[in-house]
């Protein structure tokens, strides 16, 4: 994961061509335009969207090791977000336990419920082609989301937030709720120690090197199936500690499993696979975008008077121009490496 | 002759599991031993009491077709429940037999479509009712009114008795522009200036436009309007939120779908800001609010809606869903009576199943039904230009969490005003409909 | 074929060549004729679905599968965004029937005609990324498409209700079952889908077979390869797309008429992902294979949708009633474990390869010690 050195000397090598200064000059203009003239706005949403996407990154996180390291295309990785929720819904609205427990139980519950799905299923799937995996990952998110409803039933849920986080944040320039704050700051210390997992311990390289080749590491005596087993519950555990924050925040329900899951795709995808600084820049970037835009096509729409340019909803839309524009740029995102999943 | 059914080919497994008796088929008492009759092809839920006799028709099979999985999975045996409840009346009061086949319709008007040809073509049913989302409504209903069947749908857009309307497709839901019409003085009452936030779909799209120009004529100000993405890609509206919170507003109008007002409220109190705001929920269903908690209902300052259980009268009905069903009393179950009922009697009156008759015999008609009238507080026909059923208009707001009632049934809303379905439904002409 | 297969040995009575042309390329003709033939009498049967009309739906969703697997099977391409020429083709069908007038068949044309454009110029932006890049940009221009539709640009595509009640002049529908009224002659609409079916299903296979068709697998094999030796890949990734792209316009034009109009649930990507997973469910290495998912795909969800109450033993002697409606309402879980369950058993060829194999176990059991 060097991968801010590497960003950093492109930089430096690369020389800018005239039409992507243009661009980067059109794009600068636009959000001083939009900050001039709504400036409240303008900050609120710019503090806002990077908030938003330090929570994409964290919620694409366990997707983005499982794929990274194992190759899998872990398409039940929304339904065990969901999973995570539900637990917390039970842990503190049923059981009456209190947050923290929730904040510690739930994440080892859900990446236990991954391991057991791993170890049934997955490990199956390791060789074969990545649509296979997809294929019966798709088929357990099925089963697991039904296994949620027929828990817990199909109407939405809420979760009672502690009292401590539970009110706003005063940040001077703009107001925050202070649970998202609090998800940022898990997200960012979550990230790190993943980093620092792989990155910095003999564990982790590893786990590396038996990714790139598996006989060899096996013939050196490294025990493969335990690392793999320990990512998956790695990232699954992620995965749940999403739920946890964001079931919490929020209301839960049925549908909250696949719509987060394209998004999490969407983020690893631009940030590029098997690169963990990647997806935090993407999540970043794709929050801001999903932020900023409807505001910079507003202050526009109001400025130059043509309605047209304040498209309705293209908040959602968003990730996936995101996607189109660095994936036509940078064909294997921002900082994928050669050879995954090519 | 019986054919034998796939069904019957699986009797031959014997597993030995536990004896369960499908919760509302009804095999109690009656004559008959409460035989399930098992047709060939699709499911049954029979009830099958009462003696055949008079002329006219003596037996029904009606289709409920509602979302049995999915996101709205609980709003399919609230459908159901309400029809049988409406079967078994009609059953005590005629010497008829009616069997309620169930369908899934997964929310995919593709997928409704076709349970809706099969139970057409296949099972024989004389009647349909039900469908939840608009789409879902007018795939069923345009193939059912092109196929000579009745169908009574349960969206409440606009469109179904407006452009799309169909000979003989009726609407009992209050329709999205009751709703809109109904609610617009009441908020310009509340709030100077509103923010409506909308879902970016017909229902959102229309209700919207609806409000704000209606808000502009009571003289209240409409400073921003914000479509939310459909369908949802996050459940994160804290933009949005931005957006109300740096406008002047100090109404805040969540024409949003489901769950998701819920949510959004919960978002800004997070923010600290949900107390500066009145809120207005557009076609707010109980169910929720229940699971979300009672700080969200209270924190509910005006919403109309086709029905809310605090309605004064139908204690027994709403005690028998409550004690008979997965959920308590909420408009689905009233809307499914009022469909069920009404295909039903239509059709003992005009003494034929043909949908031309039925139709005729809707089409001006007042409901009598006891209880009906017990329910609505107000007068309930079927209007016979565009096939709405009329009928009241209510506003609502949420209790204070001490004064909210959790038995028998839970009851967290006020009915702070009453509206006559006439003043609030369009005009024949404004609908758009022609047959 | 290779030596020994189940076809082979219950061949091996049978000429080598009839009239010159070998026996062998008849396989595929003769298995698309018979999937017709007894597809709606299978379906039809109160054993099975005992609804008629199911089999339309199925041969739509087969063609539709086929397309995808024109580009995933033979060519090794992923697309996450194929509902994107499904919706195009049935909207521009719905869309010229109902807003401009024009005769059905002028609106199906140009919607092909549209749809392949659509394909050839994003396949044209994308074919040169890798795997994931090139699927997750299908994705993303298929939600553009979505979006696009969803705002009902002009009143053209409806919004979310889309637009219902158009039906072509020429077909005629009483009580559920559809036919083909043309020049005084009626016939059963499922009669000329199964035709088209045919024709389009004859198509794909002839395009697989071309020295075209043989190219793409030589790309999905090993692409580097096929571009060191001189084979401009991009361009045949990019015809493969716009094929694709033409025949799942063609079942969006079929749907369009079973569905007698189009919904913004066809641009979804509950759509496109469905077509992959019964892809791959069937089994994306033959030809039949995605064939076999789209039927036991559908065929598995209208079962278990229906299904409610099993009565044991039998109904004359009912001792156990089970009231299944209660659990069967959670029938999506059955579905998404017979995917694992084929997964597990059979990775990569599918339910076909599963079926090869069952029936090849099959006539080796019947034909014993004979002809080894």
């Amino acid at each position: 994961m060097s991968g801010i050195r590497t960003w950093a000397a492109r930089l430096g090598d690369r020389q800018v061509s005239t039409g992507w200064l243009v661009v980067w000059a059109a794009i600068v203009v636009l959000l001083a335009l939009a900050f001039a003239m709504r400036p409240g706005l303008f900050v609120d949403q710019a503090v806002g969207g990077l908030v938003f996407g330090m929570i994409l990154v964290l919620v694409a996180l366990g997707l983005a090791i499982i794929l990274g390291l194992l190759g899998v295309v872990n398409f039940a990785h929304g339904a065990l977000f969901m999973l995570g929720a539900y637990l917390t819904y039970q842990v503190m609205q049923d059981w009456g336990l209190p947050f923290v427990v929730a904040l510690v139980v739930v994440p080892v519950a859900v990446g236990l419920t991954g391991v057991v799905l791993e170890r049934l299923v997955i490990q199956h799937v390791y060789e074969e082609n990545p649509l296979i995996g997809f294929l019966a990952t798709f088929g357990l998110a099925l089963m697991l989301t039904e296994a949620i409803r027929a828990t817990w039933g199909g109407s939405p849920l809420s979760v009672t937030m502690p009292a401590a986080l539970a009110s706003s944040a005063n940040l001077l320039v703009t107001t925050v709720a202070r649970f998202r704050l609090f998800t940022v700051g898990l997200a960012a210390l979550t990230v790190l120690g993943v980093y620092l997992l792989i990155d910095r311990t003999d564990f982790g390289l590893s786990v590396r090197a038996g990714v790139l080749d598996r006989e060899m590491a096996e013939f050196l005596g490294v025990n493969m199936p335990v690392r793999f087993v320990a990512m998956f519950f790695l990232g699954t555990a992620i995965a749940g500690l999403g739920g946890v924050l964001r079931g919490t925040e929020v209301t839960m329900d049925i549908g909250l499993g696949q719509s987060i899951v394209i998004l999490a795709f969407v983020v690893v995808v631009v940030g590029g696979v098997g690169s963990l600084f990647g997806s935090v820049v993407a999540g970043l970037l794709i929050g801001e975008a999903v932020y900023l835009t409807p505001v910079v096509l507003r202050v526009l729409a109001g400025a130059t008077g043509i309605g047209l340019l304040d498209v309705p909803s293209i908040g959602g839309l968003m990730p996936y121009l995101v996607m189109i524009v660095v994936l036509l740029v940078r064909p294997r995102g921002l900082f994928g490496q050669e050879g995954f999943l090519e | 002759m019986r054919q034998t059914t796939r069904r019957d080919v699986l009797k031959g497994v014997a597993a030995s599991s536990t004896v369960g008796l499908a919760g509302l088929a009804g095999c109690t008492g009656g004559g008959g031993g409460g035989t399930e009759t098992t047709n060939s092809g699709g499911t049954t839920q029979g009830t099958t009491m009462g003696k055949a006799g008079g002329g006219g028709p003596t037996s029904f099979t009606v289709g409920v077709f509602s979302a049995f999985s999915g996101p709205f999975a609980d709003w399919g045996p609230a459908h159901k429940l309400g029809a049988t409840i409406a079967a078994e009346d009609v059953q005590k009061d005629h010497d008829v037999q009616v069997t309620i086949k169930q369908y899934d319709t997964e929310t995919d008007p593709s997928a409704a479509l076709d349970r809706m040809k099969r139970a057409v073509t296949a099972d024989g049913i004389d009647f349909a009712f039900g469908g939840i989302s608009s789409a879902v409504c007018s795939s069923m209903g345009t193939w059912a009114s092109d196929n000579g069947v009745v169908y009574v749908a349960d969206g409440s857009s606009g469109t179904l008795t407006g452009k799309d309307c169909k000979p003989y497709m009726f609407r009992t839901y209050s329709s999205n522009p009751m709703m809109s019409n109904g609610v617009a003085p009441k908020m310009a009452d509340l709030a100077d200036s509103w923010y409506l936030l909308y879902a970016d779909y017909v229902w959102g799209q229309n209700a919207q436009s609806i409000i704000g120009s209606l808000l502009k004529k009571e003289g209240a100000a409409v400073v921003g309007s914000d479509a939310t993405p459909w369908p949802p890609t996050s459940n994160d509206y804290t933009q949005y939120l931005n957006n109300v919170a740096n406008s002047d507003a100090t109404g805040l109008a969540l024409v949003e779908p489901g769950g998701l007002p819920a949510g959004m409220m919960k978002q800004a109190r997070n923010m600290g800001i949900l107390g500066d705001y009145k809120v207005m929920v557009h076609q707010a269903e109980d169910p929720t609010f229940w699971g979300v908690g009672k700080w969200a209902a209270e924190a509910v300052d005006v919403a109309p809606v086709g029905w809310n259980n605090a309605v004064p009268g139908g204690e027994a009905f709403k005690k028998e869903v409550a004690s008979r069903g997965n959920l308590d009393p909420f408009v689905r179950h009233v809307t499914a009576y009022e469909g069920m009922d009404s295909l039903l009697r239509a059709s003992i009156r005009a003494g034929s199943k043909d949908a031309a008759d039925v139709r005729g015999a809707l089409e001006g008609y007042e409901i009598t039904n006891s209880r009906i009238n017990d329910l609505e507080d107000g007068k309930v026909y079927w209007r016979a230009c565009d096939h709405q059923l009329v009928k009241p208009t209510y506003i609502i707001s949420g209790k204070a969490q001490a004064d909210m009632q959790d038995t028998p049934y839970k009851s967290w809303f006020t009915i702070d005003q009453t509206l006559a379905g006439d003043d609030v439904a369009r005009s024949c002409a404004d609908t758009g409909c022609s047959f | 074929m290779s030596r020994g297969s189940i076809v082979d040995r219950v061949t091996a009575g049978l000429p080598d060549a009839v009239g010159g042309v070998p026996l062998d390329q008849f396989r595929v003709p003769v298995g698309l004729v018979l999937v017709v033939l007894l597809l709606r009498p299978v379906i039809a049967d109160p054993r099975m679905a005992g609804y008629p009309q199911l089999a339309n739906t199925i041969l739509i969703w087969m063609l539709f599968a086929a397309s995808f697997n024109l580009l995933l099977g033979y060519t090794g391409l992923l697309s996450f965004g194929h509902a994107m020429f499904f919706g195009i083709g049935a909207y521009a069908a719905a869309v010229g029937l109902t807003r401009f007038g024009l005769p059905w068949v002028a609106a199906a044309a140009a919607g092909l005609v549209l749809s392949a454009a659509a394909a050839y110029v994003v396949a044209r932006l994308i074919v040169q990324k890798g795997e994931i890049y090139f699927a997750m940009l299908t994705l993303a221009f298929a939600q553009a498409v979505h979006y696009v539709a969803n705002q009902d640009p002009a009143g053209l595509t409806g919004g979310t209700t889309g637009i219902t009640g158009a039906s072509p002049a020429w077909l005629v529908s009483e009580r559920g079952t559809k036919f083909v009224h043309v020049a005084g002659v009626q016939f059963d609409w499922y009669a000329l889908l199964a035709v088209v079916f045919v024709v389009a299903m004859l198509a794909i296979w002839q395009v697989v077979r071309s020295p075209f068709g043989r190219s793409l697998v030589a790309i999905r094999e090993n692409a580097t390869l096929a571009r060191s030796m001189g084979m401009n890949v991009d361009r045949y990734k990019v015809w493969a797309f716009t094929f694709a792209g033409l025949f799942a316009a063609l079942a969006g034009v079929l749907v369009e008429v079973n569905n007698q109009g189009a919904t913004l649930q066809l641009l979804s990507l509950s759509v496109s992902g469905d077509v992959i997973l019964m892809t791959i469910l069937g089994g994306s290495v033959f030809f039949f294979g995605p064939l076999a998912g789209a039927f036991v795909w559908l065929f598995a969800e209208d079962f278990l949708t229906g299904f409610n109450t099993l009565v044991l033993p039998l109904t004359e002697l009912p001792m156990a009633r089970i009231g299944l409606s209660g659990v069967l309402t959670y029938w999506q879980f059955f579905l998404g474990l017979l995917f694992v369950i084929v997964v597990l058993l059979s990775p990569r060829e599918g339910i076909w390869g599963l079926l090869r194999r069952a029936v090849a176990r099959v006539v080796a059991l019947l034909g014993g010690g004979e002809g080894q």
